[in-house]
């Protein structure tokens, strides 16, 4: 009897059903109008006039120049660009694995206590709110050759300094402190997500015998998979934009070798001041995301899951 | 199955039960010990230095608390009008927290519980929306503001910031909304409720930590961006507290002390709405409407 | 959404939007002068002193500090026409923009209708900040000179002679590097651009640094690209130098760490380190035959633009030029450099200068030759190539020919 209530539990509704009204299109309409309204001005609008712009070479935004396909040639030609897609997507692997997953493993964690449930809830979340430029500073002061916090210790112990953001070690250096800085944001998805699972499910598991693993592995993370889908969106998208950490730390060097995507189209808009060609590079970074993600869906499944 | 009642035997498994919980807990409170200590001694850096002199960081950028000098909170309260901005930030975070829940709501109800063509469509849409870089939207959306007159008040920053976190908004509670069980839906239906009443009758309150979550990263995307304040809002008397993080710097050197106390400064009502509203994530307000 | 909740959004949408002024002439004003600025102080004087001499003219002070979001909505404001009326712009290379636009006076004609305002710059100073087209658009108040900053008290203790020549100054790097102290601090890997600018200048000579890189690759610049190579694997610069900037670079300098840095007048103050330091600035090393020992990069490269239509404007037109003269009339010039300790733009001598800041002004009367910095005479998207270049460079992964090759490129397409 018991067995067969746990069974029952476990068995999710795959589609999404509901009631079909003959109004329902201009409900639809209605419920997404608003949104769909600011999208169009605010994002839509303005990339398609980038995407205009990547046919023109222009410096400081002013007379540009029609040059066709130009900007994409020198796109797939510019070996800087290519680095800087193979270390995105380094980042982009290592910010899904263990972004994601100590999101979801200290969100279970906090879960699974009874003290300290808020303390830790809250320092989670602090070096969210914390700006870039100070925590770039901090890294810089931890991985500084000279006066370095790393080296100190090493120092004390007798060891010789390492020269920390060098070629081979700067992407490194600088993922470290990017992916450290939000693991908080996807704890906080994923504590969300584990509020809709009725604590009466955990009660049967319990009586069946089930042990701490299988609770999580049973019961928790089967119905979170559509939020945790969200949470790997966020972090492939999110990591396609990384930007401002790599800028304070290492700027992309030395010799582009932690030069990411984000840090590329800034420096091509920003410092050499080549719009049309910043512009095609957000197209490419647009297009690649899509791909990935789409990618990544399939390689998931994008089933949604009810409790019923 | 019959045993005989063996007191020695309960004892042992009693024991055992425990070994095995504390063993557990015992991992699980030294993991989140050791991440939080990563996540506290920052903040707490931050904030020791936000006492000091730029000389002294400079000097010593990892020493203990050596002076209590509040003359970094003086000047920060000279360079901008802390009140003003604080006011300035919260109608502007404030009021584009409301609209992306409201639309945020309305649009992830409509993903998540109805089928339509363009569904697919919308959520290629949302992906790409998720990517779009500041800079391709800064100099179209400027224009716009340019030819309606409204650059330097505080729509200006309102609007762009409700498109921008409306595209999280609709993801996150497309997502939670999901999964809530169709069967209350389609009893709702049947008693005679609209659309309308069965979302904010049902939906929203179920969907009470996400609509949580979602406004602490609004508020939070919303209040700390400083590249959109520095364009959309010039004007001094109308700027949020974040621009004070531009003050401390120039290239006659950057004052370590001030941009320390400036990120105190700003990170406070921050932390206020997180702890405000985290209170809402949390379990058992589902627990009469997703049936378990 | 509950009622309560959209009656407040209501509210506040109508809060929002806000700020409406009273029917005063109001003049919008945008400078460098904010935050941490050293004269952002005196300028909000200026600014006060000329509110209260004026009651009927409102004025909004958009000042801030000069970041790349702020250079994006200065340039759309004059591509869009919504332009501040006085506006603080560079005069170099990225003046183009703001220039090209159409929307900025030129100023000519104004300054010769007001000579006591106009004899209040030097003749020298408006020729430096002319467009290529001969006009003036932008005023100056206060430039800049650089040089190579040391810290006298390690010069001392080690007893090491002051570089003038190249041999001193690889002595120099030896002594320091052998006594565990840095040499000279650089961002070369993020901003070399004055190690840059002295490497060429101090190799090939004033008329070499100057001659740009459109009409063809000259040899001198090679030379000075590889006198930094040079320098690189000497051991001159710390170990992390191709991953920092500027403020990494001075930071180690006002720690003590290091003994020299090549910087401009803007950083003496923050070198010191609040007196730590007993620094001098004098002029980079001659390093080549063609160089110059006295040879300085200085001068004038931002200025206060006035936009075309409040000139044209009726009712603005008075109280706009009357805030220009106010903002850039010989007293706010000298009160400007007094506090920011720059090159006064009028015939003035700033009171009260720190020793360091005297020995500079000194330094710039003795130099034979001033020339702009490089950025000043090549476009933006071919310097921002060479500054990216040198870390490639110093480390021998691409020659100098190679990436002045590449600069070159783009310079030309650019023009």
């Amino acid at each position: 009897m018991r067995s067969g209530t746990y069974q029952l539990l476990l068995t999710f509704s795959l589609e999404v059903e509901t009631i079909k009204f003959k109004k329902d299109k201009k409900v639809i309409f209605f419920f997404l109008l608003p949104a769909l309204l600011f999208w169009s001005i605010f994002l839509f609008y303005p990339i398609l006039r980038s995407f205009y712009k990547t046919f023109f070479f222009t410096v400081h935004n002013i007379n540009p120049e029609f040059i066709g396909f130009g900007n994409y040639i020198k796109l797939f030609n510019d070996p800087v660009v290519w680095l800087a897609t193979k270390n995105t997507f380094i980042f982009m692997i290592a910010a899904v694995v263990f972004q994601v997953g100590l999101g979801i493993l200290l969100a279970i964690f906090v879960d699974l206590i009874k003290y300290g449930k808020n303390f830790f809830r809250t320092t989670f979340f602090f070096p969210i709110v914390l700006s870039a430029a100070s925590l770039g500073l901090l890294f810089r002061l931890l991985y500084n050759y000279d006066a370095g916090l790393l080296n100190s210790v090493l120092k004390f112990f007798d060891m010789d300094p390492v020269l920390w953001l060098d070629a081979s070690k700067a992407l490194a250096m600088v993922m470290i402190p990017t992916i450290w800085q939000y693991v908080g944001f996807y704890f906080v998805i994923i504590l969300t997500a584990l509020t809709k699972i009725p604590n009466a499910l955990y009660e049967v598991a319990r009586l069946e015998g089930a042990t701490t693993f299988q609770r999580v592995t049973k019961i928790t993370l089967p119905l979170i998979i559509q939020d945790i889908r969200v949470t790997i969106v966020l972090a492939i998208t999110g990591t396609l934009k990384v930007f401002d950490m790599v800028w304070m730390i290492t700027a992309g060097g030395p010799f582009d070798s932690s030069q990411v995507l984000g840090t590329y189209m800034y420096s091509t808009v920003f410092q050499r001041r080549l719009f049309g060609y910043g512009s095609t590079i957000a197209i490419f970074i647009i297009v690649l995301g899509v791909v990935v993600t789409s990618l990544t869906n399939k390689f998931i499944g994008d089933k949604d899951v009810t409790i019923d | 199955m019959k045993t005989k009642f063996s007191p020695k035997k309960v004892l042992n498994k009693v024991q055992d039960y425990f070994i095995e919980i504390s063993m557990t807990k015992f991992v699980i409170y030294m993991v989140l010990i050791a991440w939080a200590s990563t996540t506290i001694l920052p903040l707490l850096w931050v904030a020791n230095n936000s006492f000091r002199t730029t000389t002294q960081i400079v000097d010593a950028p990892f020493s203990l608390p050596d002076s209590f000098n509040l003359a970094n909170y003086v000047t920060a309260t000279e360079r901008i009008n802390i009140l003003n901005s604080y006011k300035n930030s919260l109608i502007m975070s404030g009021t584009t927290v409301l609209l992306v829940l409201l639309f945020g709501g309305m649009a992830g109800y409509a993903m998540s519980r109805f089928k339509f063509k363009f569904r697919g469509f919308i959520n290629k849409m949302i992906v790409v929306a998720l990517m779009i870089p500041a800079f391709v939207t800064v100099v179209p959306v400027y224009e716009i503001f340019i030819d309606l007159g409204i650059v330097n008040t505080y729509l200006a920053l309102i609007l762009p910031h409700t498109a921008g976190n409306l595209v999280f908004a609709t993801m996150m509670l497309s997502a939670y909304m999901s999964s809530v069980s169709t069967e209350i839906e389609e009893a709702a239906l049947l008693d005679g409720a609209t659309r309308w009443q069965i979302f904010s009758r049902i939906f929203v309150p179920i969907s009470r930590p996400a609509f949580a979550t979602v406004g602490i990263f609004t508020f939070l995307w919303s209040y700390n961006d400083l590249f959109s304040a520095l364009v959309f809002v010039p004007n001094k008397s109308v700027q949020p507290i974040t621009v004070l993080l531009n003050q401390v710097k120039s290239q006659y050197g950057t004052d370590l002390g001030l941009q320390a106390t400036a990120v105190i400064v700003t990170v406070i009502p921050v932390l206020l709405v997180y702890i405000i509203l985290q209170k809402h994530i949390i379990k058992g307000l589902t627990q009469g409407a997703v049936k378990g | 959404m509950k009622k309560s909740m959209i009656i407040v959004l209501a509210m506040l949408l109508v809060l929002s939007v806000g700020v409406v002024n009273a029917g005063a002439v109001e003049l919008r004003v945008y400078s460098m002068f904010s935050g941490a600025d050293p004269a952002s102080g005196v300028y909000e004087e200026l600014i006060e002193e000329f509110k209260a001499e004026h009651p009927e003219v409102e004025i909004v002070d958009e000042s801030a500090t000069l970041d790349e979001s702020v250079k994006v909505r200065i340039e759309n404001d004059f591509a869009s026409g919504n332009e501040p009326d006085i506006t603080m712009y560079f005069t170099d290379s990225q003046a183009k923009p703001i220039v090209e636009s159409g929307r900025v006076t030129p100023l000519d004609e104004i300054l010769a209708n007001s000579p006591e305002w106009k004899n209040g710059f030097l003749d020298s100073v408006l020729e430096q900040v002319k467009y290529s087209d001969g006009n003036i658009y932008a005023l100056p108040i206060t430039g800049f000179y650089e040089g190579l900053i040391v810290n006298l008290d390690l010069f001392e203790e080690h007893d090491v002679k002051i570089p003038e020549t190249k041999e001193e100054l690889f002595a120099a790097v030896e002594t320091f590097r052998a006594n565990d102290i840095v040499p000279m601090a650089a961002g070369l890997g993020m901003t070399p651009h004055y190690n840059i600018e002295h490497s060429i200048l101090k190799v090939g000579g004033a008329a070499a640094h100057d001659a740009g890189i459109a009409d063809e690759i000259n040899p001198m610049w090679v030379d000075g690209l590889n006198h930094m190579q040079e320098l690189y694997e000497a051991d001159a610069f710390q170990k992390d130098t191709l991953t920092q900037d500027w403020s990494g670079a001075r930071q180690l300098f006002k720690q003590g760490r290091a003994a020299m840095l090549v910087e401009g007048s803007w950083a003496i103050a923050d070198a010191q380190n609040e007196g730590a330091n007993r620094v001098t600035i004098v002029p980079y090393p001659k390093v080549g035959e063609n160089g110059n020992q006295s040879d300085l990069i200085a001068g004038f490269t931002s200025g206060m633009y006035l936009s075309k239509e409040a000139y044209n404007d009726d009712e603005k037109q008075e109280a706009v030029v009357e805030l220009l003269k106010h903002l850039t009339s010989k007293e706010a010039i000298k009160k400007i450099a007094e506090a920011n300790g720059g090159l006064p733009a009028a015939d003035v001598t700033p009171a009260g200068l720190s020793k360091p800041y005297q020995d500079g002004l000194e330094m710039f009367k003795n130099a034979d030759h001033v020339s702009l910095p490089i950025d000043a005479q090549i476009q933006r998207p071919a310097w921002q190539t060479l500054v990216d270049g040198v870390a490639y460079i110093v480390s021998g992964r691409r020659s100098a020919e190679d990436i002045l090759e590449t600069v070159r490129e783009i310079e030309l397409q650019t023009r």
